[in-house]
């Protein structure tokens, strides 16, 4: 599988300004968010525990609870209409329908007391007018699409009776049995085999080239998003450091977090050497500093970095939220 | 270097499950004849995906639970019939690192009394003070402060606590630390400060590891040699640099192919691999991979591979390797592409600032900034 080309496809979603904050909390956990995910395309959003990727995804799928969070601001734009993220009746029409979410641990997402082919049909039956046996045709077909073995007998069996990989398949078959036009996919291939990671994988490049759905995907992991990835956004601490093609973000990391990601990241090939760090650990909500998130892990912070970079152009299409980029221009060895 | 201090010679663990009723029992070969030798000083590692075997095979080596059949020598002497002062012996020598922070510290407990406990057991002759003294000690070799003693693991990140977990395993000066998956549960930034933390102690310590993961470019970058398990069996084991440059195995292979490397547009030959892992409690006669394998010949189905020899130093279970390797579809990972000059500057500058060099802002760049914005 290689790489899809930058293209400028359609838009299908745009999020603008997201900030919120969890009630009793004095700083936002994630703030000024915004990104375009266009059709056909996959958005990958990356970065550590933490860091707001995945409270992100469950604000825009309406799936926070309400009265723990305060969102300050955010806009949605989606199908033609726009919306503020928190207008949680419309969210809840086009959830599981029009735009759907896949989570990290399918068994935990799917009801152990259910057989998968009811859980599949009654996410069918929630959003189409159709009778039970229609939707269980549906659950079988999408059941089939994803390639499980012997679909027909899995229909009436329980979730535990399946392995991981298949449960994600389950998984993945029940947010597309009404062909939703956005998927939100939270760490899906995190708990599998990297050799089942790789079919996984596989195959929602498979049933995107089918669809034409865009796929938002949340993930830690550098390997799956230089694979999958049309754009990058990389998020640190609520904010996004760097956002732009998977191209300019492999080929021309900007910000120091990114920088020091990439470094991180032990390889299978090239020197084997001491792995560089990203020094001291992600900050805490109510030690985050001012101005840069980052800076208090930052290598080459320095005082103007108490005020907040802004998301700023560094090349077409890509932007970087660091008073210093681009590194090689602004900063030198000092003797 | 090359002395040997941990073996396992033909270890099996046989786990009886099920049976009921009306039902048959079932034998799970977690562990099917496993034998490996581990030398001094070296960082070994046990490499598989789940349902492997790997961890129950720690947990056999470490004497946590009894072989089916076989046998594992520490330093020379057989495991197995220890009791007493000889068990708690092994116990101090041989010290276990777990994989999930979060579960393996009880809450209740002080980090200093957590990395206290282990010298209360091995060496309750030690005073109070000394102790304390001692705690201090380890906290400050994995990276932890002393005053850390007084609080309580929920308060640090995973991180930490997988260095306090470290910190506990080290207190009672072992020679040999096993880790189940010891850095996977961490992100990635953090991960790459403990295997340079288990790194430096091996060195400073002259320790011996044994690290169990599913993550192989973990493995490359933490170990000497590394084993291969399928199924409850090794598959091939070798020098690491060498097993990945050139895997002799189909499923090291495979392996290696379907991990998604962080470079962007590198072709990717991925081979593959259909349907799922047998069941142990059920494998496939002959060679246990050829049901998946993608070099699979007829006879695979009955004979069943021996590790021979594939190399210096390097073992494979596979009857076909020499023509696979012949055939060479595929052998290592393609080499990384390069990067810019200017990005390979970037990363140089952030390299010799972490490591403490001076970085200023070029002068002529401040004006130029300031007017732009």
């Amino acid at each position: 599988m290689s790489p899809k080309p930058p293209s400028h496809a359609s838009t299908l979603l745009s999020v603008r300004d997201l900030t919120f904050r969890f009630r009793g909390q004095t700083q936002d956990v994630v703030e000024d968010v915004g990104f375009v995910l266009r059709r056909g395309e996959t958005l990958c959003v990356v970065g550590e525990s933490g860091c707001g990727k995945s409270v992100t995804a469950l604000a825009l799928m309406g799936l926070l609870p309400r009265n723990a969070v305060r969102i300050r601001s955010g806009t949605v734009e989606f199908r033609g209409e726009r919306y503020p993220v928190n207008d949680f009746d419309r969210v809840a029409r086009f959830r599981g329908g029009e735009m759907a979410m896949i989570f990290q641990e399918p068994m935990t997402s799917l009801n152990p007391a259910f057989r998968i082919g009811d859980q599949i049909a009654e996410a069918v039956e929630r959003h189409r007018r159709c009778g039970r046996a229609e939707a269980r045709a549906r659950a079988l077909e999408m059941l089939q699409r994803v390639h499980i073995p012997a679909a027909e007998q899995r229909l009436d069996e329980y979730p535990h009776q399946l392995s991981g990989g298949m449960r994600q398949r389950v998984m993945i078959a029940m947010a597309l049995a009404n062909e939703p036009s956005v998927l939100i996919a939270d760490e899906p291939t995190t708990a599998l085999d990297v050799t089942v990671q790789a079919q996984i994988l596989d195959l929602m490049a498979e049933l995107q080239a089918d669809t034409g759905m865009g796929i938002i995907l949340i993930t830690h992991d550098l390997g799956v998003v230089a694979e999958i990835a049309t754009d990058v956004a990389v998020m640190y601490a609520g904010h996004i450091a760097e956002y732009g093609s998977a191209a300019d973000v492999f080929g021309d990391p900007q910000h120091p977090y990114t920088i020091g990601l990439m470094s991180s990241v032990p390889r299978l090939t090239g020197p084997r050497q001491r792995l560089t760090t990203v020094p001291g650990m992600v900050p805490t909500i109510g030690t985050m500093p001012s101005g840069c998130r980052f800076s208090s892990r930052c290598p080459f912070a320095a005082p103007v970095c108490a005020e907040r970079p802004p998301l700023a152009e560094v090349g077409p299409g890509h932007r970087a939220a660091c008073h210093f980029a681009p590194l090689d221009r602004t900063l030198e060895l000092s003797a | 270097m090359s002395e040997i201090v941990l073996e396992a010679v033909d270890l099996k663990k046989h786990f009886h499950v099920g049976g009921g009723l009306l039902r048959q029992r079932a034998t799970v070969q977690a562990v099917d004849g496993v034998s490996l030798q581990v030398r001094r000083g070296e960082t070994f590692a046990i490499v598989g995906e789940s349902g492997c075997g790997k961890s129950t095979l720690a947990r056999l080596l470490m004497r946590l639970i009894e072989p089916t059949s076989g046998s594992v020598r520490f330093d020379g002497r057989d495991v197995a019939g220890l009791t007493g002062r000889h068990l708690a012996g092994l116990r101090r020598d041989m010290q276990f690192v777990f994989q999930d922070p979060f579960s393996s510290l009880n809450p209740r407990m002080s980090v200093g009394r957590l990395v206290g406990e282990p010298l209360e057991t091995h060496a309750p002759e030690m005073p109070a003070d000394e102790r304390r003294a001692k705690v201090a000690e380890l906290l400050r070799t994995v990276g932890l402060r002393p005053e850390h003693a007084d609080r309580y693991p929920h308060e640090f990140s995973g991180g930490q606590r997988q260095r306090i977990g470290i910190a506990r395993a080290l207190a009672s000066g072992p020679r040999l630390l096993i880790g189940d998956e010891p850095v996977s549960a961490l992100d990635v930034s953090v991960q790459a400060q403990v295997i340079n933390l288990l790194h430096d102690l091996r060195d400073e310590l002259g320790l011996t590891l044994v690290i169990i993961a599913h993550d192989l470019a973990v493995i490359r970058h933490m170990s000497d040699r590394v084993a291969v398990m399928y199924l409850g069996r090794i598959v091939e084991s070798g020098p690491a640099e060498q097993v990945f440059a050139a895997p002799r195995h189909p499923y090291t292979m495979v392996l290696l192919s379907a991990i998604p490397e962080p470079y962007y547009s590198r072709a990717t030959r991925r081979l593959p691999l259909e349907g799922e892992t047998p069941s142990p409690a059920n494998p496939p006669p002959g060679c246990r991979f050829h049901t998946r394998c993608p070099f699979a010949r007829p006879d695979c189905a009955s004979r069943v591979p021996e590790l021979r020899s594939a190399g210096p130093d390097q073992l494979a279970a596979c009857h076909y390797w020499e023509e696979i390797a012949a055939e060479g579809p595929v052998a290592s990972p393609p080499p990384p592409p390069r990067p810019a000059p200017e990005v390979a500057q970037r990363f140089a500058l952030y390299e010799a600032a972490l490591a403490g060099a001076q970085v200023t802002r070029r002068a002529e760049t401040r004006e130029i900034q300031r007017e732009e914005r």
